[in-house]
C-alpha cells in the first residue's frame, strides 16, 4: 500500500485521523502528515473509509 | 413522492407541513416536532416562499448534499433569503477560491491553534468564574456564555478590549436584523469597520493574525473587502455560534444537576457529553445550497438552481443514525452528529469551540458544585438569526 496526500488540496478537515489515527495526524500548519504510508492488509478497511471521508478527496492510496 | 391522480409532484403543502425558518410559530419544541413530521411523511419537502427551496430532512440526506460540493453549491449565500450583497469567504465559495479563504484562516483554527489556546481559555474561564463566584449565584449566558467566546477570538486576533467591544456591539445588532431589510447596512458598516483594522495593521504591523492576512494576503490578491468579509463571518460565527453551544450545554447541566458527578469522576466523559447535548440542540439548525444539476433526492428531482436547505437539527434527531435521538444518551458513541456540518464547509472553529466549551464545563463543575437553574430562563424561540440560531438568552443559576 501506498498512501499519498494532496497538500494543494488539504486543508486539514482532520476526518482521516478520526478515520485512521495510526495513519494520519494533522501538522502544526493544520495539513494531514502521513504517519505510516504502507500500515499493511489489516488496515485496508480504514485507509479505504480515511480516504473516503476526505471532503476534498486529497487522499490517494494505491496498493502495490 | 407523486399523486396518483394527478401525476404532480406533492408538495410540503399537500402534507400540511412546511419548515418555515421565519415561521414565528417556529419554536425550538415545534421545530423538533416539524422535523420528525418531515421525517416521517415528507423527507424532501417543498416550499413555495423566498423563491422556492428544497428543505431536506433525513441524516443520510442531509450529509449526502453536505459532502457533494459539486452538485451543491454555496455561492447562493447562508441566508435565506438574502440579507446582502456580499459574499462571505469561504462559506459562500465553492472550489477552487473556497481552499484559498480555507488556508488563509488555517493558522488561526487548526486543531493545532485551539491546543495552543487551551492555557488563555483556561485563564479567561478562571477569571470569569471569579468574578461572580462569591456572590452564590450567576447568570451564565451574560457572565460566561458570551464573554467566553469573545475574549478569546479577540485574542486570537490579537486585538484589545476597544475591538472585543466593538465587535460584540455589532454582532448583538447584526443578530437582531440578520432577517430584515436592515442587515445589509450592518454588513456594510462592519466591513468597513474591517478596512480600518486592516489600514491601521498595515501601517504599523504587529505580531498578530490580522497583520500576517495583509501580509500573507498581498501575494494572493484577494481584495481587501474580500477579507473583510471573511472577518465578519469569521468573527461571527466565532463567537455567536459558540456561545449558543455553550449555553446549551450549560442549560443541559444546570437542568441536572444529577449527572454532575458522574461527569467529574472521570473527566473523559466530559467532551464525549459536550458532543452529545450539541447534537441533541444544534446551535445552528440549517445551512442552504444550490443545486447545480438536476439531483433525485429520495423520489423528489431537485432541479438545477433550486435552492436545497439542509436541516442539519433535524438530521441530528434522525432514529436511523442515532438510537434513542430523542433523549440525551451522555455517553454516545459513535456520536456523528451534523451540529460543525460536514464535507468542505465543516465548521473551521470546531477544535476551537469544542475545547472553549469542554473547559468552560469542567471548570464550572468543579467550581459551582451542584450548580442549578434558580429563576426564569429564556431561550431563542422562535429561532433566531435568520430562523437558524437555537440557544439561551438567559440562565440564572445557584449552587
Amino acid at each position: 500500500m501506498n498512501i499519498t496526500v494532496d497538500l494543494d488540496k488539504c486543508c486539514g478537515y482532520g476526518d482521516c485521523v478520526l478515520a485512521a489515527p495510526d495513519v494520519f495526524d494533522l501538522d502544526d500548519d493544520n495539513v494531514a502528515r502521513v504517519l505510516d504510508p504502507d500500515p499493511g492488509p489489516g488496515a485496508e478497511d480504514t485507509v479505504a473509509e480515511a480516504a473516503a471521508a476526505c471532503p476534498v478527496g486529497a487522499i490517494e492510496v494505491k496498493t502495490t | 413522492m407523486t399523486d396518483e391522480t394527478t401525476g404532480r409532484t406533492k408538495t410540503t403543502e399537500d402534507h400540511g407541513l412546511t419548515f418555515d425558518p421565519h415561521s414565528p410559530d417556529l419554536t425550538p419544541e415545534r421545530a423538533y416536532e416539524l422535523y420528525g413530521e418531515l421525517r416521517a411523511e415528507c423527507p424532501v419537502a417543498h416550499g413555495e416562499k423566498y423563491g422556492g427551496y428544497w428543505a431536506l430532512a433525513k441524516y443520510e440526506d442531509v450529509k449526502a448534499a453536505a459532502m457533494d460540493h459539486e452538485r451543491f453549491s454555496s455561492s447562493g449565500g447562508v441566508y435565506v433569503p438574502a440579507v446582502s450583497e456580499h459574499r462571505f469567504p469561504p462559506i459562500d465559495f465553492d472550489p477552487p477560491e473556497h481552499a484559498k479563504f480555507r488556508k488563509l484562516i488555517a493558522p488561526l483554527t487548526s486543531a493545532a491553534a485551539a491546543k495552543q489556546m487551551e492555557p488563555a481559555i483556561q485563564a479567561t474561564v478562571d477569571r470569569l468564574i471569579d468574578s461572580f463566584v462569591d456572590e452564590g449565584r450567576a447568570e451564565l449566558v451574560e457572565q460566561m456564555s458570551i464573554p467566553l467566546p469573545l475574549d478569546v477570538i479577540t485574542q486570537l486576533y490579537g486585538l484589545g478590549p476597544e475591538h472585543a467591544r466593538d465587535i460584540r456591539d455589532y454582532s448583538l445588532e447584526f443578530l437582531e436584523h440578520a432577517s430584515g431589510s436592515e442587515g445589509q447596512a450592518v454588513v456594510s458598516r462592519v466591513c468597513a469597520y474591517w478596512l480600518t483594522v486592516f489600514e491601521e495593521r498595515r501601517n504599523d504591523p504587529r505580531d498578530d493574525f490580522i497583520s500576517d492576512l495583509v501580509r500573507v494576503n498581498s501575494d494572493l490578491d484577494v481584495p481587501d473587502e474580500e477579507l473583510a468579509n471573511m472577518m465578519f463571518i469569521l468573527t461571527y460565527a466565532g463567537h455567536d455560534s459558540t456561545a449558543l453551544g455553550l449555553g446549551n450545554t450549560l442549560l443541559y447541566l444546570a437542568e441536572h444537576p444529577e449527572v454532575h458527578d458522574h461527569l467529574l469522576e472521570d473527566p473523559k466523559r466530559i467532551p464525549v457529553a459536550v458532543d452529545e447535548i450539541l447534537r441533541y440542540h444544534a446551535p445552528l439548525h440549517w445551512f442552504p445550497r444550490l443545486a447545480t444539476e438536476d439531483v433525485p433526492i429520495a423520489d423528489q428531482l431537485v432541479k438545477a438552481g433550486e435552492r436545497v436547505m439542509l436541516l442539519f437539527g433535524s438530521a441530528n434527531r434522525d432514529a436511523d443514525v442515532f438510537p434513542r435521538a430523542d433523549e440525551i444518551v451522555l455517553d454516545r458513541s459513535p456520536n456523528r452528529h451534523l451540529s460543525f456540518g460536514a464535507g468542505i464547509h465543516t465548521c473551521p472553529g470546531m477544535p476551537l469551540a469544542k475545547a472553549e466549551i469542554r473547559i468552560a464545563v469542567t471548570t464550572l463543575l468543579e467550581r459551582l458544585p451542584g450548580f442549578h437553574v434558580d429563576g426564569d430562563v429564556e431561550r431563542t424561540t422562535p429561532l433566531e438569526g435568520g430562523g437558524r440560531h437555537l440557544g439561551v438568552r438567559k440562565l440564572p443559576v445557584t449552587w
